[in-house]
Order: structure tokens, then sequence, then C-alpha cells
């Protein structure tokens, strides 16, 4: 059965692809050598202050791996799904433009920032342009944006092991590998190969009871189904961030690994190759620029797809391990815009898994629709029809373990921050169970209104605003520098801009709940609740000050610090002209 | 009965004898005269050590013993006299030449040379050497007897707490260090690397073992003695005392005091007696009773006041003679 | 005990690409799944070695530790992570310096 090209997603993905090549050997490498003027011979970090810890030379296909690995979550796979309601052309317009001039802008230049500054991380970076207060601020904003991770990725455990039957064993059944396969490695010191072979093993195992079982159905705990989920979920990331490292995430991690990038090459190839299983776009390609229940698509569809077009966790990662471990300097544009416009290539992908469903599923914001579309994308050349019960199991678990392994470092990182911020009379709610107990207390009650899009749209608004301020602190660095500093302050504008607006929207939308201008925002069965309803309505209206206060300050004060330094580029220009 | 004969008749299993006091009083005498005894009377190969930096035992051997070694001075008796100063020294240049061997470097880094040397300042450093070097023998069990004349720093006391502290700081250090090595053992395996032994953890565990075999046999009764030596004299009673209270804290049961320096209170009863003397035996009386009371089955031995210096191999045997049998006419009560 | 090259590699050599595809997938695959979990024992690793370095050679920087003899039986071991250990000691840390432990 052939189809058109131009009526399956292939022909788009492709066109993504030759964008994305454009960026990395043209843009990036005019960046890498004009503004950056890389070398080989100039001494990295990793050679500085070689320890063989944190800072030492690590190869650049290593570090691609690690970075791509650590900068790929859910954000490229679920933010399409956002993005699409309004109409798979935006989303796909606005994933190549973010990938091209902004993506892959922050992810290589932070690293160049900590490769140029003696191999410091956000947090020195921030001090040494704005001060303490600025880093303050920073770790503020840090635990907060914490929290609403999260709470999304929670709530979104939850509501897979809920949707899909047997997801939840599957996932037991990769935890349980997890274990062994740490006792495996640490203990008995079993060769990594051979572990590596057991794992996909007995993964793919995993899944195949989990299918065969289908257990339990949906609602299996009747209306509080999701709540009583993600207490479950909740009770293995305590065990998780309570036993040592490699007892458990480590282990879980490394296992974790195979089905993650398995899925992504899968959906790669089904997007690719869609023709031939004839595989049609069935989403229509513009739908409105306002959509109910999601917002307007100034500024929404910007922070929608958080990850799979610009996110500033990745400017964490590049800081803090990536720019210190770079061998070379030259290697910053593989790693850095490498591992970005990769991410991109899966973001479209996913886009892919999204046009290929009924626009009934989008529409009625079904999170079925990625699993559907990606089992649809990669069944036709896998086996057809017998294989989609199997493949379905696969990529709810797909998405499982990506939630899963992020939201275990990310109430590690809570319970570290919470360490670092509360001190003195304070200082025991930085005690390791309680920091643990309370980064895993409130994102439970945030999931309480059921609504994860709310959720996703503060996630990835306080997301991509880390992204704007990481752009103009390089912004800062590179008009410091005396080189145009344009190609980061451009794109850190808008992104600033963008994602206050959105902020700013999500606040206000919650506002009109909490001041009964609107209905409240809650879903069954909360809404049996109304005064609990309110309450959450007012929280998230009171977040959504913070982190618009906190985002506003934050900007504001690094971008007078970028015009500062920008005096000095255009005075510098001026006396050599 | 009185006399040290007595003491190892019930005690025959005893490798490890130590004197302990304050210094001058007879420590190093006692020690020679039993290491005489056990090795010419009764053939047992005794190894007798001194950290004095005085060089005492060269003094009562009249040979030059200082940091020469071990040195069998008579059939089975070996002494050795510990020049602490020079063991650091060498132990340092061991260490740095250790540094340069190992790293196949020319000359030592700065700071690391300039940390070695400033080691030899540390009070404790000295302390150390001795107790190391004294472990060191002690566990090599090549001796049936080792004798020991402990350097007058804190009645020799210091030693055994000394080890205490030093087991618990091996210990911490083993725990961090073990630790450590785990999430070394876990880098290294998922690197797909193979796992080198720790050379520290060997080193730590090396040192370990040694206090452990040391301290072991040292709080062990019936291997090892502690005896106090004193004379009839009020000060050297009030320190005895403070030594044995310290002894109890430690919970290491004192075996006995030996006397030093006692008159024979026959010698009153001759007339051409000088009238200071007179006056200076009578003194000791007091004393002596003081020290019955205080001390009572604890006093072992009683050695008389010689007219000349003990010093010498004849001379020596004559004090062991009186150190294993004392003569009765000293015993005052 | 790691090897750190202090000595062994004054010359800063780059980390030479063996060429070839395989070699090329292989890092890929390993930065992926193991690189990051390395990183994190390895920091892990480090805590323990402050600790452990602190009670062996503190009075090189001034705290007092009680018995230097044994420490010198230590040191030649640890000779190639003094450097790095004060460095690590006095270098500013930071919350965002912990992310990727």
């Amino acid at each position: 059965m052939q189809v058109g090209y131009l009526e399956t997603p292939s022909l788009w993905i492709i066109g993504a692809l030759i964008a994305y090549a454009v960026a990395y050997y043209f843009y990036a490498k005019w960046v890498d050598e004009h503004i950056w003027e890389v070398s080989e011979s100039r001494t990295t970090p990793a050679h500085m202050y070689l320890d063989g810890v944190e800072y030492f030379p690590v190869s650049r296909y290593v570090l691609y791996g690690f970075q791509f690995k650590s900068i790929a979550a859910l954000g490229p796979i679920l933010g399409p799904f956002i993005a699409v309601a309004y109409g798979w052309i935006p989303a796909l317009l606005w994933i190549i433009i973010g990938n091209f001039f902004i993506g892959w802008v922050q992810d290589y230049s932070t690293i160049m920032l900590t490769a140029r500054n003696e191999g410091r991380s956000m947090g020195p970076l921030v001090y040494n342009a704005i001060g303490e207060r600025g880093r303050k601020i920073l770790l503020g904003y840090l635990l907060f944006y914490l929290l609403i991770i999260s709470a999304v990725f929670i709530y979104l455990v939850s509501l897979f092991w809920n949707v899909f039957p047997g997801s939840f064993i599957a996932t037991i059944g990769i935890i349980i590998t997890g274990l062994i396969a740490g006792e495996l490695l640490y203990k008995y010191k079993t060769n990594i190969f051979g572990v590596t072979a057991f794992a996909i093993i007995l993964t793919l195992i995993s899944v195949g009871i989990g299918t065969a079982v289908a257990w339990p159905p949906k609602n299996v705990f009747g209306p509080w189904s999701l709540q009583v989920w993600s207490v479950i979920f909740a009770i293995i990331l305590f065990i998780g961030a309570i036993a040592p490292l490699p007892k458990f995430i480590t282990p879980m991690n490394f296992v974790a690994v195979f089905p993650a990038i398995g899925g992504v090459i899968l959906i790669i190839l089904g997007a690719l190759f869609s023709p031939l299983g004839g595989i049609k776009v069935l989403q229509p390609g513009f739908k409105g620029w306002y959509i109910e229940n999601v917002g307007p698509l100034f500024p929404i569809l910007f922070i929608s797809i958080a990850c799979g077009a610009i996110s500033g966790w990745h400017s964490l990662v590049s800081t803090s391990t990536t720019g210190k471990q770079l061998d070379v300097e030259t290697d910053a544009r593989p790693v850095g815009a490498g591992a970005m416009l990769t991410e991109g290539l899966l973001a479209t992908s996913a886009l892919a898994a999204y046009m290929v469903v009924s626009p009934s599923l989008i529409a009625k914001g079904k999170i079925a629709a990625f699993v559907n579309g990606a089992t649809l994308l990669s069944s036709f050349y896998l086996g057809g029809k017998a294989s989609m019960a199997y493949l379905s199991t696969f990529f709810a678990i797909f998405l499982v373990i990506y939630a899963i392994t992020v939201q275990a470092l990310v109430t590690r990182y809570w319970r570290v921050f919470s360490t670092e911020l509360f001190k003195g009379p304070w200082s025991w709610l930085g005690d390791k169970y309680i920091a643990t107990f309370v980064g895993l207390l409130l994102p439970i009650i945030f999931a309480l209104t059921g609504s994860w899009i709310n959720l996703w749209i503060y996630f990835g608004g306080s997301n991509q605003l880390l992204a704007g301020m990481a752009l103009i602190l390089v912004a800062f660095y590179v008009a410091k520098m005396r080189k145009p500093s344009w190609y980061a302050a451009w794109p850190a504008g808008f992104m600033t801009i963008v994602t206050l607006a959105a902020l700013l929207w999500e606040t206000y939308s919650f506002g009109l709940s909490t001041f009964g201008l609107a209905p409240i925002k809650a879903k069954p069965p909360l809404t049996q609740y109304p005064a609990a309803a309110w309450s959450l309505n007012a929280l998230f209206f009171i977040i959504g000050i913070i982190l618009f206060v906190l985002g506003l300050y934050m900007s504001y004060a690094l971008w007078s610090a970028y015009m500062k330094a920008r005096k000095g580029e255009i005075e510098a220009k001026e006396i050599s002209t | 009965m009185v006399g040290l004969a007595e003491f190892f008749e019930r005690k025959p299993d005893v490798e490890v004898v130590v004197f302990a006091g304050k210094g001058g009083l007879g420590k190093t005498t006692s020690s020679a005269a039993l290491s005489y005894y056990k090795a010419v009377n009764e053939g047992k190969k005794v190894l007798c050590f001194s950290t004095d930096p005085q060089a005492s035992l060269s003094d009562i051997f009249e040979r030059d013993l200082f940091g020469k070694g071990i040195i069998e001075v008579a059939p089975n008796l070996h002494v050795v006299e510990i020049d602490a100063d020079k063991n650091i020294a060498s132990y340092q240049q061991e260490i740095k030449q250790k540094i340069l061997d190992m790293y196949e470097l020319d000359e030592l880094p700065k700071e690391i040379e300039e940390y070695i040397d400033s080691t030899s300042a540390e009070p404790a450093m000295y302390e150390s050497a001795t107790y190391d070097a004294m472990a060191d023998l002690v566990s090599s069990k090549e001796y049936d007897l080792y004798v020991f004349d402990m350097p007058p720093f804190g009645h020799g006391v210091r030693m055994v707490a000394m080890a205490e502290i030093l087991s618990a700081w091996v210990d911490k250090i083993t725990e961090a260090r073990k630790e450590a090595a785990e999430y070394e053992a876990v880098a290294s395996t998922l690197r797909g690397g193979v796992e080198t032994e720790d050379m520290i953890l060997k080193e730590l565990g090396e040192i370990r073992r040694k206090m452990d075999t040391f301290t072991g046999l040292m709080t062990n009764s019936e291997k090892t003695a502690f005896f106090m030596v004193m004379v009839p004299e009020k000060m050297a009673i009030l320190d005895t005392e403070r030594a044995l209270a310290m002894f109890k804290e430690l919970n290491i049961g004192m075996s006995g005091v030996v006397v030093n320096q006692t008159y024979p209170r026959d010698l009153l009863n001759k007339p051409d007696l000088p009238d200071f003397l007179k006056k200076k035996i009578e003194g000791q009386e007091d004393h002596l009773i003081e020290i019955r009371e205080k001390f009572g089955d604890l006093v072992s031995a009683l050695i008389p006041m010689y007219d000349r210096e003990p010093k010498g191999l004849d001379m020596i045997s004559h004090v062991a003679e009186d150190l294993m049998h004392s003569r009765r006419d000293l015993l005052w009560w | 005990m790691i090897n750190i090259p202090l000595f062994s590699r004054k010359d800063k050599r780059k980390t030479k690409d063996k060429g070839g595809i395989s070699e090329a997938a292989k890092g890929v695959l390993y930065g992926f799944a193991v690189h990051g979990a390395a990183t994190a024992a390895l920091k892990t690793r480090m805590h323990m070695e402050h600790l452990f370095m602190l009670m062996t050679l503190g009075d090189m920087l001034g705290f007092p530790i009680i018995p230097p003899y044994y420490s010198l039986k230590i040191l030649p071991y640890v000779v190639p992570n003094i450097k790095s250990w004060k460095q690590r000691l006095f270098r500013e840390r930071d919350f965002t310096d912990m992310l990727s432990g």
C-alpha cells in the first residue's frame, strides 16, 4: 500500500533533518569559528584542573552520548502533543526554527561558557555577572522549577500506569532488572557487555509479561486511581532517593537506557519510512490561534515543546558536567550543538507520531495519542498487527522510563538544593529524609488538580525562562569578550518575553479561577471538593506569581549586566575602527 | 618469698615484660638484670629494648649500643637501644625514596618534601616511631622474652593509651578508604576496567594487624607483665600511686612494683656506720612501711643499694640475682 | 586507586579519536548508558576521599591529626591525589556543581 510522500510525515522529517544539518554545518560552524574562535590548542578546564573526578577529558563521542542522554526526556516526546493542538504546521515550524536559532545556541554556548570560565557552573557564572543576590534568587527559582517538574512527571507516570494496563508490571520488571543488574555489576563484577545483554533481554521479557497480563485495568483504584498511583510512584522514588546511588538509581538508569534509545530509533525510522507503511497524516495543518484549555498560540506554543526546541535544563547539564569534561574546544560543537539537534530530530519524530493519529484523540487531550502514533509508525515494519499490543506496552514503558529516570534525578537535586538553601533554624528542612519527603509530597499535592497541561505550561514556562536567562548570560560573556553577541541576545530576548508572557498568562488564568471570574480548574474526583479545588487554584496562582517575579528579577538583572557589558563591546568597536 | 622468680613461677607464659617509672630510678638496671637472668641463667632467647636517648643500656653493658641495631651482648642476650631521631630520619628518607621510585621522579615536589620534613617536629612523631619499633619487634615473635625499658615520658603508660588512639584512627581512615574503594569499584566496573588492589587498604591492614597483635599482647595479663620501678622516697611513692591509677583507667593490671636502692636493715647494726648514712637508712623505714601499706602484695622485688654503680656483665648478674630472689634482709617488715 | 596521570602524563595530550565508526558508536553508547553513572560514582568516591585525605594528611592544610608517623606510610600512594584534593577543597563549590552527582 503506497501513499504519496506529501501525505506522510516522511518528507517533513527529511526537511527538518536538512534544516538541522544546515544549522550544524553552517550556522553553528560560523559561530564556532567567528564568535568563540575555538582553538584546539587552548587548554580546557578538563586538562587545567584534571582531577579524574569532575574534571577530566572525555572523548567527544562519549560526551555526545552523555549530553544527549542527559537532555533527552519527556519534553521532546510529550511537548509536541500540546503544540499539535494548534495544528501540526505551527508545531513543526517552531521545532525547526527553535532548534535552528535558539536550541543549539544555548546548549553549545553554555558548554563554551564553562570551558572559558575555569569550569564554572551556572551558579558561579551568574554570581560573576550579577552577584550573590542573583545566585540566591537563581537557587530559589530552581527550587520551584524542580517542584513543578516533579509535579508534572509524577502526574504523568501515574497517568501512564493508569491508562496503559500492564505498564506498571512492566515497569516493576525493569526496576527489578535494574536491581539485579546492579548486583551483577557491582557485587559480582560481571562484565558490562554481559550485563547489557542480560538487561536488554529481561527488559523485553518484562514488556512481554506486561502485555500478556495487561493488568491492572484502567481506574483499578476507583475515582482516586491517579492519586493512588502517584503515591505508589512517590514511594518508589523515596526508596530510590534514600538508597545508595549504585544500589538503585544508577543500575535502573543503566537498564532504562536501552529501551529509551531503542524507542527513539524506532520512531525516527518509522517516521522516515512512513510512506512504505502507507501511514498518512491525519491531523489538520492549522487549527487556530486560540485553543480552549490550552491557551493562545502566542506564547503557549513556544513553551510547550520544551526540550524539543530549547530547554533551560540543558544549560544546567552543559555547565555542571559537560563543560568540565570537554577535551578540546572544537568538541563543543559536535557535543553541544550535535546533541541538541539530535534532540530536535527526536521532537520532530515524536511530532510525526501525533500527526498520524486521529484528530479526536488530540482534541480530547488523550495521552494515549503518542503511544498509538508511535505504535502505528513502528508496527508496519515490525510485524504488523501482531506486534501492536507488544509495541503499545513498549511505548507506554518508554514514556514511563523517561519520566522515572529524570524524576529520580530531580528528587535528588531537590534534596541537594534544600540542604544548600535551608540553613540555621530551617536546617531540618535540608535533612535527607525530610527534604526528600517534602520534595515528593508537594508535587503530589500539585498533581491533584488532575490537569497535566496546566502543570506542563508552568514547567515549560519556567524551563524555557531558565533557557532565556542562560542565553542572556551567554550574551553577557560574549559581549565581555568583545565579540558579536546578537546571536545569543536575540534568542535570549525572544525567549524571555515569550516565557514571561506564558507564565503571566497561566498565572492570569489561575487568578481568574481563584477570584471566581472563571470556573475552577479541576478534574474529577477533585471537583467534588470545591474548597480543595479552589485552594489548589489559589496555590497555583501564587506559584505563578513567584515564578514570574523571580524570573523577571533574574532576567532584568542579567539583561542590565548584559547592556553594561555591551556598552564596552560597542566602545571597543569604536576604538578599534 | 620476694623476688621476680616467684612471679614467673606463677606466670610461666609471660613473653613481654615492661618496666615503667620515672627516669633514673633503676628502670634500665632492672630491664638489663631481668634480661640477663632469663638469657644466661635460664637459656631463653631474650631481647632487651630501650629507647632512652641517654643511652643508659650502653652505659650498663659498657658497650656502645645506641642506634646500632640488635646486638648480642651475652649468649642469648640481645640488646637494642633505639636512636629514635635517627630512626625517624631514615624512615622519612625511605618514604621519600618510595615516592621517587613509585612515580619515577628525579626530585620530590617541593610541598611534599616540606611536608615530610615537617613531621619530625611533631611531638607525637617520636612516640609513634618508638611505638612502631616496639610493635615491629614483638609481632616478629623471634624472641622468647621481650623486656622493654620504657621511655621516661608519661610513665610509659602513654604507650598503651597511644595504641588505642592509633587503632581508632586507623579504623576511621580504613572505613573512609573502604567506602571510597567501593565507589571506585563501581566506577571501574562501569568503565569496563579491571580493579586494581588498593595499596592503601593493604598498608592500613598491615598497620592494623601489627597494632592488634601488639595491643592484644600488651593487654593479656598472662603474656605481659608491667612493673613499676621506684625507690623508697616520698616523691617516688606519690608517682607510683598516680601511675597505678592511670593503669587502672586503661584497664591494665599492674603486675608489681620493684623497689630499688633499698638499704639492708642489718646495715644499722654495723658499729662503724657513718652518722649521715645511719640517718638516711632510718629515714627509709617510714617510706618502706608506707610502701607496704600502699602497695602490699604488689611489691615483687627489692634491689639493694650497691657499693658501686651497677655496670658490666658481672655486676648485672649480681643485680639479676637480687631482682629474682630478693634478699630477706631488705624486707623491713 | 584511580590512575590520575599527574606525573606520567605531563604533556596535555588530547584524547585521540581511534577512528572507525565502531569506536565512535561504542563511545556514544558508553556516554549514553554509563558515563553519567560512572561520573556520579566517582563523585561520591571523591567525598569519601576528602574525608580520607583530611584524616591522613590534614596537617598539610593546618588541620591537626594525630599520628603523622602512619600518615607518612600512606603518603606515597596518595601523592598524585594531593594536588587535586587541595584544588577541590579550596575550589568554590556551588549548588549547580552538584547537579551531575
